[in-house]
């Protein structure tokens, strides 16, 4: 072998270029690179999209050809698909035998739809175009009806509500995938070790790999806007202006940093691949409930919402591709995320320069050795979303009571049950599943009366800065259904399987390193997030923080459902008898009774 | 070339209490010499390494190598020493010849194709030079791990258990390099907890257990120092706090 190799001082560019170009070959060499980067935006998105469509399609054109009933007084002669039957308009649409009922009194007509019945809103559209056309065949006083909005406009306006979370999932598909395996994979296999063992400046070697990852993120979008701009051409007949796609691609540019710079430091933070796939669930999540920023009504972009972080640019995405261009709120959402980039960069830098973090030296088992099981509570959170999110919503969506059974029944007392089996804890102690004293059983169902209480308090004191809608529950609930299946779907059976998810398997699993109350409180709060409304957030927060202080008081799961349960089923029978109950001080009392009887007065009560 | 004085560093246990890995820890090693960290599984070895290679750093004490301090010229020192460790994977989607010219250019060397080329023929990895490390069986992987840390040719080995998993053959091939090595004039620390390896090849020993060092000399004075013979015997009396005699 030669003796003593030639030496020179590489520049830091040389360095970065080339490990930069070494990360690239063994990234580009992994098959699930292509999947993630190029399959997913280039064929996945436009092939669901046409499918979408299609389905759309045909049954649009089925619905077009069914023959739906009229009970119309007096009749007219109505098109193919519209069949007369003789009966009371309004009674008949109430006992369903009409899709639709119509009463004309001179120019007077009174219609009677049921807004839950797809055919029954059809056929309100039909017999609105029939009863204008007769108008006009009458020569009667022709009631102009017209939309400004052209049709073209109003695709353009449903793509560019959906385009930028279309985009932020791909970037975080594109990114995510690569920075846990430049990342937080290279820990887990040593070779980051031997690359940090190099004459080589560390944060050299974190910021090639920070391009990197900005790099698959950047092409994942430019792909993922090509094949936007191809499918929305092919599927919605839609032609979109290159300067916007172009004006689109230049405002994520600091969006692309900003998500490559959290998911570098999360990728880094995170000791083995398996706690990064649970570590960066979430942060799949949350960038997606924020760019539905362009789904809210009446929330429109302004200097002021153009600073929040993603959503912003979100809605500044939506107004470039709606053809709304506004420079100025335009321009802070670009530098807010500017902004937000390089406060997260700081941050992910900061993050990185700790050996521990680089090293990987607070792996997952030695966390389980030291039982902190805090990331698996944090893991159980991010898969009972998932699955409410894209199932439980989807099963309710179709059915309100039967997709609460599935919901609560399939999916959370499964994964309450499964949680502390997975991490390898006793599960009947991690869930505090056990038999409770009379008292306690007493003390819950006390507690359940007192709770709206404590709901209602809350809301009322959110209202002061928060306008929520008039009644939140308005059509939540199927009125044809029996009291006693309402009260078991909506009272019992979430009273019962949200405690063991919340009280029971999170907060097992929380507890492990958490002080009591401090699991209590993130336990609080993880079940005002988990409920979907920002609406809901604080009163059901609020309850949680209760109902994990009575937990504590009992060392008990059982009470706090019988509280939990009795509390929703007061709410449901309330609701179904029309009762509007709001803001008062009785119920301050009761509330305040309530928090009395839950909280763990004397040291040492909790069985924790 | 390494000079050890009074290292310290803690880690968190598995119980969330802080615990000394390496308690004052002072050792020297000198060219042309292969020195041997003989200790336990848990000894404060590999800690000892890591410091030295600034992959993680000291609490307290200091270290040099090859007269660079590892707390202020860290990528002088790591451009000094040729590191290998069980943790210190290769990359798997790379090949051979890819991951040596890679570390090579990292670590400066101008002409880094001819020093890949030249330690395939040195370690016979050339008839694998063109599959992924990731393919490759448990010694061939050691061997292109051994090539990778000395492919600067670097004054300074750090070596720590590298044979584990390793077939005799393999090993042997690894004792002929540090010999030679050695020969000339590298300075090579060479961690093991087996025996033989460290009666074979170091010429001195430090003995390490807990993070304390119990003993260093040359194996006849620590012979000398036990009244032992057999060098399993010598550590047993030094770990069971017999002490030298």
């Amino acid at each position: 072998m030669k003796e003593g190799a030639l030496r020179v001082e590489a520049s830091p560019g040389r360095v970065l270029r080339v490990i930069v170009t070494a990360e690239l070959r063994q990234h580009l060499r992994d098959p699930l690179t292509l999947v993630f980067m190029v399959l997913v935006p280039l064929v996945l998105y436009p092939a669901l999209g046409g499918v979408g469509h299609l389905v759309v399609s045909r049954a649009q054109a089925s619905a077009d050809a069914r023959v739906l009933d009229v009970a119309i007084e007096p009749a007219i002669d109505l098109p193919a698909n519209l069949r007369a039957v003789s009966a009371d308009p309004e009674a008949s649409v109430r006992d369903g035998s009409a899709d639709i009922g119509v009463r004309r009194i001179g120019d007077q007509v009174d219609l009677w739809w049921d807004s839950r019945s797809p055919d029954s809103i059809d056929a309100r559209g039909r017999v609105v175009e029939a009863l204008t056309a007769a108008r006009k065949a009458s020569a009667e006083r022709q009631v102009r009806a017209e939309d400004t909005d052209p049709p073209e406009r109003r695709t353009r306006e449903s793509a560019a509500r959906f385009l930028p979370a279309l985009l932020l999932f791909t970037m975080l598909t594109g990114g995510l995938y690569t920075a846990l395996d430049l990342i937080t994979g290279e820990k887990e296999r040593g070779s980051v070790e031997t690359l940090l063992s190099t004459a080589v400046d560390r944060r050299l070697v974190l910021f090639a790999k920070f391009l990197v990852v900005l790099g698959f993120t950047v092409v994942s979008t430019v792909l993922s806007l090509a094949s936007s701009w191809v499918s929305a051409q092919w599927v919605l007949g839609l032609a979109l202006p290159p300067t916007t796609i172009l004006l689109s691609l230049a405002l994520f540019a600091p969006m692309a940093v900003l998500l490559a710079a959290v998911l570098v430091a999360a990728a880094a933070w995170a000791p083995d691949f398996k706690s990064g796939q649970v570590l960066t669930t979430p942060l799949l999540i949350l960038p997606l409930v924020m760019a539905a920023a362009t789904f809210v009504p009446g929330l429109t972009l302004t200097p002021f919402t153009a600073v929040l972080p993603i959503a912003g640019l979100a809605l500044a995405t939506r107004e470039v591709v709606a053809g709304r261009i506004d420079g100025f709120p335009l321009a802070v959402a670009f530098l807010s995320t500017c902004g937000w980039a390089a406060a997260a960069l700081a941050g992910g830098a900061r993050l990185l320069g700790r050996e521990d973090v680089i090293l990987g030296t607070r792996g997952s088992a030695q966390r389980r050795l030291r039982g902190d099981f805090r990331a698996d509570a944090l893991g159980l959170l991010a898969v009972a979303f998932l699955a409410l999110w894209f199932i439980g919503q989807t099963a309710q969506a179709a059915d309100v009571v039967w997709g609460t059974f599935l919901t609560q029944l399939a999916l959370f007392v499964p994964l309450a049950l499964l949680a502390p089996w997975w991490v390898g804890l006793p599960v009947r102690s991690t869930l505090r599943w056990g038999p409770a004293s009379a008292t306690d059983w007493a003390r819950g169902a006390l507690l359940g009366l007192c709770l709206p209480g404590v709901g209602l308090t809350v809301q009322a004191l959110q209202g002061l800065v928060l306008h929520s809608p008039s009644s939140l529950f308005e059509g939540v609930f199927p009125a044809d259904s029996p009291l006693w299946l309402l009260v078991f779907a909506f009272g019992v059976l979430p009273g019962v399987c949200e405690e063991l998810l919340f009280r029971g398997a999170f907060f097992g699993l929380w507890r492990t390193r958490a002080g009591p109350v401090v699991a209590v409180m993130g336990t609080a709060v993880a079940f005002g997030a988990f409920h979907l409304s920002v609406f809901r957030f604080f009163p059901t927060a609020a309850l949680g923080l209760v109902l994990g202080l009575f937990s504590l008081r009992t060392g008990r799961v059982g009470p706090g459902m019988l509280a939990h349960a009795l509390n929703n089923s007061v709410a449901m029978v309330a609701l179904s008898y029309g009762l509007d109950v709001g803001f008062s001080w009785p119920m301050v009392v009761l509330g305040a009774a309530g928090v009395a009887l839950a909280v763990p007065w004397r040291r040492g009560v909790a069985a924790v | 070339m390494i000079v050890v004085d009074q290292l310290r560093k803690a880690f968190v246990d598995p119980e969330g209490r802080p615990a000394l890995a390496v308690d004052g820890v002072s050792f020297s090693a000198g060219p042309g010499e292969i020195v041997g960290l003989l200790g336990p599984n848990g000894a404060g070895k590999t800690t000892t390494m890591r410091v030295l290679a600034t992959l993680v750093s000291a609490d307290s004490g200091t270290a040099t190598v090859a007269g660079h301090d590892v707390r202020t010229a860290a990528v002088e020192v790591r451009r000094s020493i040729g590191y290998l460790s069980a943790n210190t994977g290769l990359f798997g989607r790379l090949t051979p010849r890819e991951v040596l010219i890679y570390v090579a250019t990292l670590q400066g060397c101008e002409d880094a194709e001819a020093r890949a080329e030249a330690l395939l023929d040195r370690f016979d990895i050339r008839r694998f030079a063109h599959a992924h490390c990731d393919k490759l069986s448990t010694g061939m992987k050691q061997k292109v791990s051994i090539a990778r840390a000395v492919v600067h040719d670097p004054p300074v080995l750090i070596f720590d258990e590298p044979t584990s998993g390793l077939d005799v053959l393999v090993a042997q091939e690894l004792f002929s390099f540090l010999e030679d090595a050695r020969d000339r004039g590298r300075c090579v620390l060479y961690s093991t907890h087996i025996m033989g390896e460290a009666e074979r090849l170091c010429d001195r020993l430090v003995v390490i257990h807990r993070g304390r060092v119990l003993a260093t000399g040359t194996l006849a004075q620590l012979r000398d120092q036990t009244g032992e013979t057999r060098l399993e015997d010598v550590f047993m009396r030094l770990v069971r706090g017999d002490g030298p005699r």
